[in-house]
């Protein structure tokens, strides 16, 4: 008698390897080796029962991050532990936390989670451990999650008892901080402050972040208490500064994993070109069907990952198709997305973890600490935006002790070819940095108002680390305005407003146009008799409305206009009417087989200059810009074969964006071999190439980062500002005032030294006041360029194509012009 | 990343720069044009107890003092109450007491009354501005108003009023319970006062009896809408509650007398009126009701009657509720009275449940409260026959209780089923008793 063996996952990954179709799309494959633990025993002065607690679940020693965190925040230093997904990093605020309630039964703690899923997923962990204390502990520890679907009922005693009180940002800014006199039992003992996922609080989120963290700790400064904060946090490039900004102090940053993990294997996936001349590539979500489909024969566990929700919708679909015969695999295979119900992703995770589900097909819903072990395989169907993001993907395929498989399957987008190509760009590059700005002026108003209420001011008395005098100017501005009163040396809130109501902790701007679905049913959100939108009556007579998002002021004539089809979850729905004096975009879901594509006329007008200009031939600045916006018409654009299949104008009023932008200005006389064509699509691509760097340097999503090109630039604030003669006469209905951004001026006789009337490329932050991207994207100027250089230089197309430079004019070689002046722009500053 | 121009910014520069961003949401809630009576400030402002000083206030330790003695006798009169109501029966009627309540007996002046204006209405940052306080003696009331003239002087003005409900034992407000202590609470936490500094022996609420008793008849229950519909008293020139904030604003701005006197006004208003109208319900819950009778009072009556313990009282009412056929109310009347009567006279239990039937023949509760009776009292036949009328009306709705598929929601079969089992029972039990009664077979 023979016995087989199943073969192992490392001989499955290996007969997949050796399958030719396999070997043929293959671009690059590196294998990371094993790398074994690095163990130390609990920190001594943990309590004995904790020890005991943890040997009993099998934990006899802890990883060496573990034990540099927990002793760490023992010893009362604020910390950040930065170690990959599957690495443990929850023990090391679970412990910390458990150890000083054992201690002090009276010591409470607060945990922030960006999610309200995953703040159920660390408490039923939390629990497991709990459970092995003794009973009469055990039973004693109050441990509960306060955020908006808590029941009244249980909010008081949350309030009043709870131990450790799980929450999310926007809980603690609405509903915890304005309230805190009830909190005040929490607050006064409150001895530790757990912020995990903290590559989350990046942009504007995370300004938000940080003023509401100042608010929490003047507030328990008040009430005497002064809790050590413990963040955890995926790889990112700069974890220990992202934790400064966000706290205002010092903090330790604990980064060497010491979890052991077993050989890793990365493929690098080509789809192969279907239509050679025109760089046209098979498509990846095809790709991920056959490979998946692949994995499960060979019985490995796989989860894929897709941008969107549609494409996972889609995915899930071919692949139960295909499996529907094969064994009954169909009900295997799961997706997990925003919108499925907490019960039903409850289910798929137990069934990631007990084995029953094979694959999972998700969003980066998957990607955040939800706790469903580590699987065979992780197929990624493009690149997530982020290189954080990919590590976290990767990172879901991995087990301590058996070998795993990563693959990236690259997509027509310029990014993921420009990965194919430099692989090493994954490997190497740190990831991005999380960039914020606490002290955008919009966000820290808002905050600062918010703290006026919960307490009053005194007299030089700074809001964080915004400082003293910006602190007072914004009282006195507050005082002004009649929200605050001034009285002897104090600053008193004496306004009827909830100001915490008035801040979105995703928005900056006050004004967002809100977007109601009219076709969908009165008990939806937002309606009701108490809800925000009660008696909007929809856009039709008798109809109801459902809020089914919000589009900020600025972006609103673009996506939402008359007659547009807006996208939101992979519907489409067409707006019948945009109401502008009241804010309100009226749609209904439609299915048409187009969409539409505004076009807009944009000028951007420099402000103010904080650094810069510096360089000879390309001058580079940042400063304060305000961007003008016209939405003029729009095109409908059909689907696949992108034909245009009509055209309409928008009425609507220009907008003003007012925020922080990098510029390159290009000496003329640099340029003066090119025509003046080549000069535009260079420029153009240029843009395009810079964005997407800028993109991958500020882990940014695209739309966080706006770009402009000029032909001219305009003075800036220390110049003249052109005279009008300068351009051609006005049309006759033009409007005057912005004629400057687009209006093709007359050639100035003698370029300015400071760069007025140069050809210039600009980035700007999309949201008002910036929260860092332009900054960092002027910081770091050359790295970024040196990464646009790459992009385009590496694409294998002949004059430009969407995955590099973007589609070039006829008879003009875009990639060509668009290097030459990122090469211009490379030179040392 | 702060931007550099942000440091040692003018106000009015960093303004501009909010304004270009889009803005800050616009918190302020200016008065209407129509009320707007705030001049320039004055060139060198007076100090504010000079100033609260034209509005009568007077300088008392660190606090503002306004003291009044209204005369209720023409409200009280008008509401149909004879007096303030004595805290005794205020306390009874009107609650049912915790088991650590101070014991009577309670005197003249033992009660507070108590209302609050204030800068906003949630949150722990919602300054109470001005206090009023009331201690009714005879038919006047004597009114002590503390202003907060100074933002900074909130701690002293806090003791004073922590001072006068610590020492009452009857606190008596309208909304009290959620808005006002817990306000004043917030505030004596934030101003380093403990937090059971404002702790009332005994406090009772208006709002929550109110409510119970009128919810019908009044839709919201503002004080405002009861002191229309239960007092006869409507307000002429009052200022609304919700423009006191923007008054309060306009005259710590230094905007002249006038513009707080309305806000002033307005609480002594609301004192007086949560006096009459803890009168007045004290009069309702004794029997004497508000006229004229809303048809759900009497039913409302009852059901707060038994909530405070006060049974016999609360069946005399049940009784006259459930008479009056054609009121909404007579149906529920009807079911608690039945659930009263049926400890102590089954028989007029049954009696009412026959009759409620007979009324609703819909009304299968009543149906399985009188077959249970019958069957309790022996009748098996008459509750057989109930059982079976009962089971006709099921069948009429069988058609649309299947579309709405109400039937498969049950697991234990729903009403079909349990109906049926009680026939079977009642069945077998008629027989048990028709073979007990059947001579004995001769032996032989």
């Amino acid at each position: 008698m023979t016995i087989a063996l199943a073969p192992s996952i490392g001989e499955r990954i290996a007969d997949l390897r050796r399958q030719p179709w396999v070997q043929r799309r293959l671009a690059h494959e590196v294998i990371l080796p094993a790398q074994p633990g690095d163990f130390r025993p609990w920190p001594e002065r943990l309590h004995p029962e904790l020890v005991a607690a943890l040997a009993a679940r099998g934990l006899d020693h802890a990883f060496s991050h573990q034990a540099e965190a927990i002793e760490a925040a023992l010893s009362g230093r604020d910390v950040t532990l930065v170690t990959p997904t599957a690495s443990g990093k929850t023990l090391g605020f679970v412990v910390p936390v458990l150890d000083s309630w054992l201690r002090d039964p009276d010591s409470r703690s607060l945990w922030l989670f960006p999610t309200k899923a995953l703040a159920q997923d660390q408490l039923a962990g939390l629990r497991d451990l709990v459970g092995e204390l003794a009973p009469e502990r055990r039973d004693r520890l109050r441990a509960a999650t306060f955020d908006g679907d808590t029941p009244t009922g249980l909010r008081r005693a949350i309030r009043e008892g709870g131990h450790i009180v799980v929450t999310n940002p926007d809980m603690l800014h609405s509903g915890i901080l304005p309230h805190h006199t009830g909190w005040a039992g929490l607050l006064r003992s409150l001895r530790y402050i757990v912020i995990d996922e903290l590559h989350a609080y990046r942009g504007l989120f995370g300004s938000h972040l940080a003023n509401v963290l100042r608010r929490l700790l003047r507030i328990c400064r008040f009430y005497g208490s002064t809790p050590t904060v413990i963040c955890c946090s995926a790889t990112i490039g700069n974890p220990g500064e992202l934790a400064e900004r966000l706290l205002g102090r010092p903090v330790t940053v604990i980064d060497r994993n010491g979890a052991p993990r077993a050989e890793r294997h990365l493929w690098f996936w080509a789809p192969p070109l279907s239509d050679a001349t025109l760089g046209v590539r098979r498509s990846a979500v095809l790709e991920a069907r056959r490979l998946i489909a692949e994995m499960l024969r060979l019985d490995l566990q796989v989860i894929g990952f897709c941008r969107s929700r549609s494409s996972v919708e889609i995915l899930l679909s071919y692949l139960r198709q295909l499996q529907a015969g094969a064994r009954g695999q169909a009900a295997s295979i799961r997706g997990y997305r925003g919108g499925y119900l907490p019960l039903e992703r409850r289910a798929i995770e137990a069934g990631l973890r007990g084995g029953s589900v094979r694959a999972v097909i998700a969003t980066n819903a998957l990607e955040l600490g939800v706790d469903i072990g580590g699987l065979d395989a992780s197929v990624l169907v493009g690149y997530p935006g982020t290189l954080a993001s990919t590590w976290q993907q990767l990172g879901r395929a991995g087990r301590r002790e058996s070998a795993s498989l990563g693959v990236f399957i690259a997509s027509d987008a310029p990014l993921d070819q420009f990965l194919l190509r430099h692989p090493e760009y994954l490997l190497e590059t740190p990831p991005e940095r999380g960039l914020v700005d606490p002290d955008n002026l919009l966000v820290l108003g808002s905050h600062l108002q918010a703290a006026a209420f919960e307490l009053s001011f005194d007299q030089g008395e700074a809001f964080g680390s915004a400082g003293t005098e910006l602190t007072g100017s914004l009282l006195d501005c507050f005082a002004e305005d009649g929200l605050v009163h001034r009285s002897g040396s104090r600053y008193h809130w004496s306004a009827d407003a909830f100001p915490a109501e008035a801040i979105s902790l995703r928005r900056a701007a006050a004004s967002n146009v809100v977007i109601i679905d009219t076709s969908s049913d009165p008990a939806g959100p937002g309606q009701g008799p108490q809800g925000p939108w009660a008696g909007s009556g929809g856009g039709r007579p008798g109809s109801h409305g459902r809020v089914i998002g919000e589009v900020d002021q600025f972006s609103a004539p673009v996506l939402v206009h008359d007659d547009a089809i807006y996208l939101h979850e992979g519907r489409q729905y067409h707006v019948e009417r945009l109401d502008w004096e009241e804010k309100r975009a009226y749609v209904h879901p439609i299915g048409v087989d187009h969409y539409t594509l505004a076009e807009t006329r944009q000028a951007v007008r420099v402000l103010e200059r904080f650094a810069g200009p510096v360089g000879e031939t390309v001058l580079r600045s940042h400063g304060e810009v305000r961007v003008t916006r016209l939405a003029t018409v729009y095109k409908k654009v059909r689907f696949l074969t992108h034909e245009n299949v009509g055209s309409g104008p928008i009425n609507l009023p220009e907008q003003d964006l007012h925020t922080t932008a990098v510029w390159a200005a290009f000496r003329t006389t640099t340029l003066a071999a090119m025509t003046a064509a080549e000069q535009e699509a260079g420029l153009m691509g240029a843009a395009r190439a810079l964005h997407a760097a800028a993109c991958l340097l500020c882990m940014c999503d695209p739309r966080d980062l706006g770009t402009h090109v000029e032909l001219r630039t305009q003075a800036g604030p220390e110049g003249p500002h052109p005279a009008p003669v300068a351009l051609g006469p006005p049309a006759p209905d033009e409007p005057q005032e912005f004629a400057a951004g687009w209006r093709p001026a007359v050639p100035a006789a003698s370029p300015d030294p400071e760069g007025i009337g140069w050809p210039a490329v600009y980035l700007y932050d999309a949201t008002p006041g910036g929260v860092g991207f332009a900054q960092a994207c002027f910081d770091r100027f050359g790295e970024m360029v040196a990464s646009a250089i790459d992009l385009a230089a590496g694409c294998s197309c002949a004059t430009g194509c969407p995955s590099c430079v973007g589609p070039a004019p006829a008879g003009c070689d875009g990639r060509a012009a668009a290097l030459r002046l990122l090469r211009l722009a490379a030179e040392p500053a | 990343m702060s931007s550099p121009v942000a440091t040692a910014t003018p106000v009015s520069a960093l303004r501009a720069r909010l304004a270009a961003m889009g803005g800050l949401v616009d918190l302020s809630r200016a008065l209407p044009p129509s009320r707007v009576l705030r001049p320039e400030p004055p060139q060198a402002p007076q100090p504010p107890a000079e100033r609260a000083g034209a509005l009568g206030f007077v300088v008392e330790g660190a606090t503002l003092v306004r003291r009044v003695r209204v005369d209720l006798g023409p409200f009280l009169e008008r509401a149909g109450a004879d007096g303030p109501a004595a805290p005794p029966d205020l306390v009874r009627l009107l609650y049912r007491l915790p088991p650590d309540a101070p014991a009577g007996p309670f005197s003249d002046g033992d009660a507070l009354v108590l209302d609050i204006e204030s800068l906003g209405l949630r949150g722990s940052g919602v300054v109470p501005f001005l206090v009023g306080l009331g201690v009714p003696r005879g038919r006047f009331l004597e009114i002590d108003q503390y202003l907060l003239a100074d933002l900074d002087g909130e701690g002293p003005m806090l003791d004073a009023v922590a001072a006068r409900v610590g020492t009452s034992r009857v606190l008596l407000t309208y909304n009290g319970r959620g808005f006002d202590i817990p306000v004043l609470r917030a505030r004596c936490v934030i101003n380093r006062r403990p937090v059971d500094a404002i702790c009332p022996s005994l406090h009772c609420d208006l709002l929550g009896p109110v409510r119970r008793l009128f919810r019908e008849r009044l839709g919201v229950c503002t004080l405002r809408q009861a002191e229309v519909s239960l007092l006869g008293l409507l307000r002429e020139g009052d200022v609304p509650g919700a423009e006191a904030p923007a008054r309060f604003q306009a005259w710590l701005d230094g905007g002249p007398p006038a513009v707080l006197e309305g806000v002033i006004l307005h609480n002594q208003l609301d004192l007086c009126s949560t006096v009459v109208l803890g009168a007045r319900l004290a009069a309702h819950a004794a029997g004497r009701l508000v006229q004229p009778v809303h048809p759900a009072d009497r039913y409302r009556l009852a059901v707060h009657l038994e909530a405070v313990g006060m049974a016999d009282a609360a069946e005399a009412h049940l009784v006259c509720a459930f008479q009056d056929a054609a009121s909404p109310w007579s149906r529920p009347a009807g079911h608690r009275l039945a659930r009263r009567l049926r400890r102590d006279t089954p028989g007029s239990q049954t009696a009412v449940l026959r009759e409620l039937w007979r009324r609703h023949p819909e009304d299968l509760t009543a149906a399985r409260g009188l077959a249970i009776a019958l069957e309790r009292r022996g009748d098996f036949e008459a509750a057989l026959a109930v059982c079976a009328e009962a089971e006709a009306v099921l069948a009429s709705w069988a058609g649309w209780r299947r579309r709405l598929a109400v039937v498969a929601a049950r697991e234990d079969g729903g009403p079909e089923a349990e109906w049926r089992r009680r026939r079977e029972r009642l069945i077998r039990r008629v027989r048990q008793g028709r073979e007990a009664a059947l001579p004995l077979p001769r032996s032989g």
